[in-house]
């Protein structure tokens, strides 16, 4: 008599989903009530060029820890040398860029209200090549880092976007790097 | 027959009673180890059923979810699920299968019971010629007309015959039936020794295969479900909190099951059960 079972086949990609869904660690639940910083950030990502072309939800998923800081005047963002992903968005006040020289520290420019900074650290993973100092009685800025783990099939359009972005501020900041060498030589 | 010879009888009786779960378990088997789909350390055969119960509330949350691997996985998981359980049901019934399928499929033992039901319809036979024989004789007795004596001799002779060849396959009978009993009785203890071997080795792989197939669905399934709007919009409203698995849904089930209005409370133990099996 004929065996009365009919098999399930699988294709490669179908085995590879079950194998990457069982490695892959499950995410939190992320409430759609957020929270004050994370709707700030959302209303000045019109100004965040690392943002451009990521849907505001998408914005949500892909970062974390958004959270609100605050220095007085002299208190340091972070330090020459330090290691981490975060990145800022300076809201209100002014932040002094300053890199170590000769033992002591060289301004070397500032940063405006709605300027983004910190992404290179990011990108490079290496520690921060400068120090960022409050000038300003009171500096407020954004904090966030990119969530890497929030890759997956619903947000990896939006990685695409900021990688693209990503790669067009390193282009640029290349750029400028090159005119600086070429006015000193 | 010798032990060595029951023995092969019983395991060609087995293989061939289970020729389709051999099939199944080894296409199965090979299908996990090909891919390197490892069995999990939970118990997912144990949490089955609230699996699909998940799945089901899942599917009203959002209907797509049901499609592609999912869904495909939940039919496959079905059918093995089936087949699994009509096994159970197949071994649930030993005596009989040793009955009325392995010792037919015993040459002696065939020969042995046809020899059985030929000899009772002689003495059936016997029975009926010595009965009508007998009336036969009887009513020449009380009859008034001249009858020849050599038709009653020959109908004393048959009716001899008959009680003779009636009380030689009694004899026999009871001569088959007492080798009948002792063939049964020696087969027995081997049939149900490698029968028991044959169920586990079945129900071991079985086990295996629903265990690492829903352990995958299970994974599968809540990765669709996070993806999904429909899925997240309710749990956003339900106030779930935690992570999109089995166990925060679990957890979010019994804070809302409603035990009056439950069938049973078994359903509520079980539940209560699966969260030590996931903890």
């Amino acid at each position: 008599m004929a065996l009365s079972f009919s098999f399930t086949t699988y294709t490669k990609s179908e085995i590879k989903e079950m194998l990457d869904a069982a490695s892959r660690t499950t995410r939190d639940i992320k409430p759609s009530v957020i929270t004050a910083a994370q709707k700030k950030l959302l209303e000045v990502s019109k100004y965040i060029y690392l943002f451009s072309g990521v849907a505001k939800d998408d914005i949500i998923k892909i970062t974390n820890d958004v959270k609100f800081m605050e220095f007085a005047e002299g208190e340091m963002v972070f330090d020459q040398g330090e290691k981490n992903d975060e990145i800022f968005f300076l809201l209100r006040g002014e932040l002094s860029v300053e890199i170590g020289h000769d033992g002591g520290y060289k301004e070397v420019a500032h940063i405006k209200p709605m300027e983004l900074f910190g992404e290179m650290a990011f990108v490079s993973k290496k520690p921060r090549s400068a120090r960022i100092k409050s000038v300003d009685p009171k500096s407020t800025v954004i904090k966030f880092v990119i969530d890497d783990d929030a890759y997956e099939a619903s947000t990896c359009f939006a990685f695409m976007k900021l990688y693209k972005n990503i790669s067009t501020i390193v282009a640029e900041k290349l750029e400028a790097s090159n005119e600086v060498l070429a006015e000193h030589t | 027959m010798t032990e060595q010879e029951v023995e092969q009888r019983v395991i060609t009786f087995l293989d061939h009673f289970f020729a389709d779960e051999t099939v199944v378990a080894e296409h199965e088997l090979n299908f996990l180890d090909e891919n390197g789909l490892q069995k999990p350390e939970i118990d997912y055969m144990k949490m089955r059923q609230f699996i699909i119960t998940a799945y089901n509330n899942l599917k009203e949350m959002d209907l797509t979810i049901s499609e592609g691997l999912v869904g495909k996985m939940y039919k496959d998981i079905t059918i093995l699920v089936n087949f699994y359980q009509e096994y159970l049901k197949k071994i649930k019934i030993s005596n009989l299968v040793y009955q009325r399928d392995f010792l037919p499929s015993v040459e002696e033992y065939r020969h042995l019971n046809d020899d059985k039901t030929l000899t009772e319809a002689k003495i059936n036979q016997y029975k009926h010629i010595s009965v009508s024989t007998e009336r036969e004789l009887e009513e020449i007795a009380i009859s008034k007309e001249k009858v020849d004596e050599k038709k009653i001799k020959l109908l004393r002779r048959r009716n001899v015959d008959a009680l003779y060849n009636l009380e030689k396959s009694k004899e026999h009978l009871k001569e088959v039936a007492i080798e009948l009993n002792e063939l049964e009785q020696s087969m027995k203890g081997q049939f149900f020794e490698q029968f028991e071997v044959y169920c586990n080795d079945y129900k071991n792989a079985f086990e295996e295969v629903i265990n690492t197939k829903l352990f995958y669905f299970e994974k599968i399934l809540w990765q669709h479900a996070e993806q999904s709007s429909g899925v997240r919009k309710f749990f956003d409203s339900a106030g779930i909190t935690g992570s999109y698995s089995t166990k925060t849904y679990l957890n979010y089930y019994l804070r809302n099951i409603d035990i009056e209005k439950s069938k049973s409370n078994d359903w509520h133990r079980y539940l209560h059960s699966l969260l030590k099996v996931l903890d």
